[in-house]
């Protein structure tokens, strides 16, 4: 719900120009900057966490080929409704 | 920028086995969330600022639902056609693969209503769910720029990977991947235990 908050937040700002054009430009790197720290310390979770360790051979696999065929799923249905639905198809060439 | 992002997390495990405590794991989660709101509120500035797209979006109204709707089941159809491969009962297959790639919330929930290995493999798929989406979306891109990029990243299009969607693809598809990987998110606490009470 907080994030929501925040996301709310910038966009009112963002679309009544609140902040004017060169706070923002000179904050631009903010967002990949906490992108980067944030992945940093989702890798430390995972560092922190034995159970992922343990059996990470056999488990990790199979956790990996479900993700390919989740992701795949996604693309092949999601290309399906695109060709169905010509508005999604048009949006995207313009 | 995604071998970048992928460095930063290998650093990050290795930081996390060496070098920081695990009593430092709460610290993180809350620092976890204080950026995730940070950059939230800047990709917020982002998507408000493109005011077309916002029109577009008004246009299209319900349709945009078909975008998280086929996200969806293309997640859960896809996981079960491999659970057959992987020796994996087609219930947890489908309740992982509903997780869309928030690992956190999926692999708490099968850890609790099922068990911690179900959990696991729930954490790492949806991990390694984040990680394919980071590493796709500029490939996806560099061929069609267009909406399927937000395809893989499920989930994590609202929060984790819409600055590399914003990034790589235009203001509107960014909005719209913020609007479906929101739809999703409200989706996935219902859809995850919906599945695994049949296993």
């Amino acid at each position: 719900m907080v994030l929501f908050l925040f996301l709310i937040t910038g966009i009112i700002i963002g679309y009544f120009n609140l902040v004017s054009k060169k706070v923002l430009n000179k904050a631009k790197s903010v967002p990949m900057i906490s992108l980067v720290a944030i992945l940093f310390l989702m890798g430390n979770k995972i560092g922190m966490s034995p159970q992922v360790f343990k059996n990470i051979n056999s488990i990790g696999l199979k956790a990996l080929f479900i993700s390919l065929g989740s992701i795949m799923g996604s693309i092949i249905f999601m290309r399906i409704i695109i060709v169905k639905d010509k508005s999604i198809k048009e949006r995207q060439e313009i | 920028m995604a071998y970048l992002l992928i460095l930063t997390i290998a650093l990050g495990i290795l930081s996390g086995l060496y070098v920081f405590p695990v009593e430092m794991l709460q610290h993180i989660e809350q620092w976890i969330s204080w950026g995730l709101w940070l950059m939230l509120f800047f990709v917020g500035i982002e998507i408000g600022q493109s005011k077309e797209a916002i029109k577009k979006l008004r246009v299209y109204g319900w349709k945009v639902i078909l975008l998280p709707l086929s996200i969806g089941i293309g997640s859960v159809v896809g996981a079960l056609a491999v659970s057959y491969f992987v020796k994996l009962p087609i219930w947890e297959a489908a309740a992982v693969g509903a997780g869309m790639g928030w690992y956190s919330l999926s692999g708490i929930i099968l850890d609790q209503l099922h068990s911690t290995q179900l959990g696991t493999i729930a954490f790492l798929a949806n991990v390694s769910r984040e990680l394919l989406a980071i590493l796709l979306i500029p490939i996806i891109t560099k061929y069609t720029n267009n909406i399927i990029a937000i395809a893989p990243a499920g989930a994590t299009s609202m929060d984790s990977t819409l600055p590399i969607i914003a990034k790589y693809t235009s203001p509107e598809i960014t909005a719209l991947a913020f609007i479906s990987g929101a739809i999703l998110t409200a989706l996935i606490p219902f859809l995850v235990p919906f599945f695994i009470q049949f296993a």
